[in-house]
């Protein structure tokens, strides 16, 4: 029986299984006697319990008298926030900097070549306490705070942007109006085949139509200058700023490689068919190049995208309240650190394994058809 | 059409015409490598060029110089009376004109044959995609494999997807077809359906230039064989006289070892 291929492969897989089940039961018992041994209370009831920790700043709406699993959550939502900040503007600029070190431009590709070697050859925390840093030495206060744009500012105390604010119904029909629009455009450039210049503007005055047509409650809150700060608007700490501006620096640098690895692994007769087909380059790098290397850059970009999570603890190092700040918060606090860890360990890695089903099923859509 | 049977007397090329490319001392290097020597060769409408000769002689660098896949840096090219320079608006021109097929099909994997066909039309020509569709299936049943129209490249065998190829170079209405080695990457078996369809090609009049070693092609549609040999244009000549009488001592040797 045992020289049965099948049941030899189920014997062995189970026998590791085993051992580690048991080693993980005695682990856990002997950890939970000594506990009990000195007193110390275990179990997940604390959660329930006003924290009375303070959180700096959130994405969500946190006040101390809230309980230990809203602080959490917060602490959660922050993590989540900055790491899906920094993949989307990462991936954006991680393709416009790869493909340009591909271009015949020079001082553009040096350009994006001297960014790729920072962002890859420094420690991702200098960069961000360098950043820091340079918030101080190269801003000005908030009394002269810099205007880059109408609306936005930016000094020592951060960012201030225009904050957009509207009712739960008018953002429905923003919703709707957006949906159908698209639609249209797409139906629109299946039909033709390809899609009109003037879509996006026409999309876009129609939808700013359609919401003045409705009087939906829609309003945006500019930013005031009132002498020792700003009214209205919203607010980007230097914080919060740092950690997204460096770690997606940093980010992009690794991004661009791949991207450009990948523009390389698709052969140079798939070029040549393009041109002589009379498409012009940007055209081909669109539908011909780009599709056909997502299929060789995903797998590593995800691999990227789990570190951008793994980094966003690094916000500590500008003391900004990440998950993980927060939960050693909650530790220290609470004194429940061996089920403060599980909770850090559980929610890192089902953030990165739903970020890995999602790059295998992306996988899976665009494979290639072969016979 | 297409098939052999419908037979029609292909527009005999006419010298007071004016041509359809003309080279004169046309040069290209690869960095110290002088690839093309003094390239003057000048080719009229509706006529069938077959180039031959040794690997390694030039003749994809030359006929890939015609749609600018490659730059040359001396000597003039002309196409349909425009000539070819850095003016990427007169390069782009001239690709729409110019058809390519290549030894390794060079088909987009990641689309249909159907996509693969209409790609083009609707992109550069602005083609309406019903009618960009009913192109592609008029250019499928011509190199007769319409019902593959809805498979993927990898799915089709390497003759199958050669003549896809030909028919997407096709659906661009191109004034000239260049052909690289259309056959060499092909299992012997599937030389013929493809070489059946530039045979029907060049009876509808369309002007080629083919890069290619076989001969009985060469014989069948060819108006002149020219002949490379180390970066050079050596010979070039009716087949029936370059067959039975080659002027140069190269063509007889590359003759000998092409036709054992
Ligand atoms: N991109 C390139 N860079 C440098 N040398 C090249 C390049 N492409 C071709 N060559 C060289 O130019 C010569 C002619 O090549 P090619 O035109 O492909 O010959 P053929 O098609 O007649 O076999 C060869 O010696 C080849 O090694
Ligand atoms: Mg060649």
């Amino acid at each position: 029986m045992l020289s049965d291929a099948k049941t030899r492969s189920i014997i062995i897989q189970c026998a590791p299984v085993a051992l580690a089940a048991a080693f993980a039961a005695l682990l856990v018992s002997t950890t939970f006697a000594n506990l009990r041994a000195r007193g110390i209370p275990i179990g997940f009831d604390f959660l329930t319990m006003p924290s009375r920790i303070v959180i700096s700043e959130a994405i969500l709406t946190y006040k101390s008298r809230d309980p230990y699993y809203w602080a959490i959550v917060t602490g959660l939502a922050n993590t989540v926030f900055i790491s899906a900040v920094v993949i989307v503007f990462s991936s954006v600029l991680g393709l416009v900097v790869g493909v340009t070190r591909l271009s015949s431009n020079p001082l553009a590709a040096g350009t994006c070549r001297v960014w790729v070697e920072v962002a890859r050859n420094s420690p991702p925390i200098v960069l961000l306490i360098f950043l820091y840093s340079l918030w101080w030495k190269v801003l000005p206060p908030v009394g002269e705070a810099l205007n880059p744009l109408p609306g936005v500012y930016a000094s020592m105390r951060g960012f201030v942007v225009p904050a957009v604010s509207m009712d739960v119904a008018t953002a429905g029909l923003l919703v709707i109006a957006l949906a159908l629009a698209l639609a249209a455009a797409g139906w629109a450039a299946a039909r033709r085949g390809w899609m009109p210049p003037l879509a996006a503007p026409a999309i876009l005055a129609v939808g700013v139509a359609g919401l003045w047509l409705a009087d939906a409650k829609f309003s945006v809150d500019w930013p005031t200058f009132t002498g020792s700060n700003f009214k209205g608007g919203k607010e980007l700490t230097p914080e919060l700023s740092t950690i997204l501006i460096g770690l997606t620096i940093y980010t992009t640098g690794f991004v661009a490689e791949i991207v450009r690895g990948g523009v390389l692994s698709v052969g140079r007769g798939q070029w040549d068919a393009g041109h002589s087909l009379g498409l012009p380059r940007g055209k081909i790098l669109r539908v011909i190049i780009i599709p056909q290397m997502l299929r060789v850059i995903v797998p590593p970009l995800n691999s990227q995208y789990i570190n951008v999570v793994k980094n966003s603890t690094l916000a500590i190092a500008v003391g900004y309240p990440d998950f993980l700040a927060v939960m050693n918060t909650i530790i220290s606090k609470s004194s429940h650190s061996i089920e403060g860890v599980f909770i850090i360990l559980g929610v890192y890695l089902a953030l990165n394994l739903s970020l890995s089903s999602a790059a295998n099923w992306y996988n899976r859509r665009i494979a290639i058809v072969e016979r | 059409m297409l098939s052999s049977t419908a037979k029609r007397v292909p527009p005999m090329p006419d010298p007071n015409d004016p041509p359809a490319i003309e080279m004169t001392g046309m040069n290209k290097w690869y960095g110290n490598f002088h690839v093309l020597k003094d390239i003057n060769l000048t080719v009229l409408r509706g006529e069938k060029l077959v180039i031959c000769g040794p690997s390694g002689s030039g003749k994809s660098t030359m006929i890939r110089c015609i749609n600018r896949l490659e730059e040359h840096q001396q000597g003039q090219i002309v196409v349909d009376g425009v000539e070819l320079t850095n003016d990427l608006n007169k390069i782009d021109v001239i690709r729409r004109d110019i058809g390519m097929v290549f030894q390794h099909f060079n088909l987009f994997p990641h689309l249909t044959i159907l996509e693969n066909l209409t790609l083009a039309p609707i992109w550069v020509r602005r083609m309406r995609r019903e009618q960009a569709e009913q192109t592609a299936m008029y250019y499928l049943e011509r190199v007769k494999i319409p019902d593959q129209a809805h498979k993927y490249p990898g799915q089709l065998s390497g003759g199958q997807q050669q003549r896809v190829a030909i028919a997407r170079a096709l659906c661009m209405s191109p004034k000239i077809m260049l052909f690289d080695e259309p056959t060499s990457a092909l299992d012997p078996e599937m030389v013929k359906e493809v070489l059946d369809a530039m045979v029907a090609l060049a009876e509808d009049g369309m002007t080629m230039l083919c890069v290619t070693h076989e001969m009985g092609f060469a014989r069948q549609v060819a108006d002149r064989i020219v002949f490379m040999d180390k970066s050079e244009i050596i010979e070039m000549n009716t087949p029936a006289e370059f067959f039975s009488h080659p002027r140069h001592q190269r063509s007889k040797l590359f003759l000998a070892q092409i036709l054992n």
